[in-house]
């Protein structure tokens, strides 16, 4: 049973980015996206016996997130903008594709995060600390809220240009 | 990638899209799978700022904003602000402390939620399938 166990924590460990980025992008509200995530994460271990381990565990999670998620929205009747259920299904195949490569290259972020200051790092931290949108981050540094989406915009583009080179440097010395 | 695609895609990770532009995402997102590719490699790097950011301590950087003008800056400008101005920039002052307060407390609060959730959601699974509490 232990064995079953960390087994199926193992499983969860490895797809959990994928999935809850999935979640991320159909429930909007940060803390609601915890909230889903935490009630797939009991799902998936409550179900895990019926689990087959000769078929891929991601799309089998992203199973249940799907059924959660409908859940939610079912719920909260939906009042804020989200995507239609094709649109959904056909994001629930993308991320199935992602493969663990592309998840283990965000273990750059960190390092990237670190490079920025001053007023990109500022923008970061309110955006995804405190969990502001760019009219309230513009409210309180005195800019234009599409001012503060732009800067947004370059300081992902930076991060994500920086995991890239990152990830083919260690690629190079592996 | 149509040019205005990365844009939309950065407008609905900060929740700034017109329904309009969440249709023309949606249509684009349809359009060819390797679109929905790319949506969810952005959904994936927002996510995980999201997780590294926001479990965070109160981050250094936005400490600083508090500080609009040091005490020098306010004593050598004020003469030329207009008692409006004065009186704005002292609302703003407060609400942005307050703000930063509020959020950095219902942040730590959460996370704090999170973690108790998770020591629960493991207790409850080991004794589910039989096994005895660490």
């Amino acid at each position: 049973m232990e064995e079953q166990y960390q087994q199926a924590i193992r499983y969860w460990t490895l797809a959990q980015p994928v999935v809850s980025a999935y979640v991320a992008a159909i429930v909007r509200d940060f803390r609601d996206r915890d909230d889903v995530l935490q009630a797939i994460s009991v799902a998936v271990l409550e179900a895990f016996s019926s689990y087959d381990t000769a078929r891929p565990f991601t799309p089998w999670a992203m199973g249940i997130a799907r059924n959660q998620i409908g859940t939610y929205l079912r719920e909260r009747k939906r009042n804020r903008l989200v995507f239609d259920v094709e649109t959904v299904d056909l994001l629930a195949v993308a991320f199935e594709q992602i493969d663990s490569a592309q998840t283990r290259k965000l273990d750059f972020l960190q390092d990237c995060l670190a490079k920025l200051e001053g007023r990109a790092r500022q923008l970061c931290e309110l955006r995804y600390h405190s969990d502001l949108k760019p009219a309230a981050i513009g409210s309180l540094l005195g800019m234009a809220p599409n001012t503060v989406a732009k800067s947004l915009q370059r300081i992902r583009d930076q991060l994500r240009q920086c995991i890239e080179r990152n990830a083919a440097l260690e690629g190079g010395q592996s | 990638m149509i040019p205005d695609a990365r844009e939309l895609i950065d407008g609905y990770l900060d929740d700034a899209l017109t329904a309009d532009q969440q249709a023309e995402l949606s249509a684009w997102i349809k359009a060819n799978p390797k679109n929905a590719r790319i949506f969810a490699e952005a959904m994936l790097l927002h996510d995980r700022l999201r997780n590294t950011l926001g479990t965070a301590e109160t981050p250094n950087a936005i400490l600083p904003s508090l500080t609009i003008e040091s005490p020098r800056d306010w004593l050598g400008s004020s003469w030329l602000m207009s008692s409006l101005t004065r009186a704005t920039a002292a609302a703003a002052m407060l609400i942005l402390g307050l703000a930063t307060l509020w959020f950095s407390i219902g942040t730590q609060t959460a996370s704090a939620a999170i973690r108790e959730l998770d020591r629960i959601i493991v207790n409850g699974m080991r004794t589910k399938i039989g096994l005895s509490k660490s």
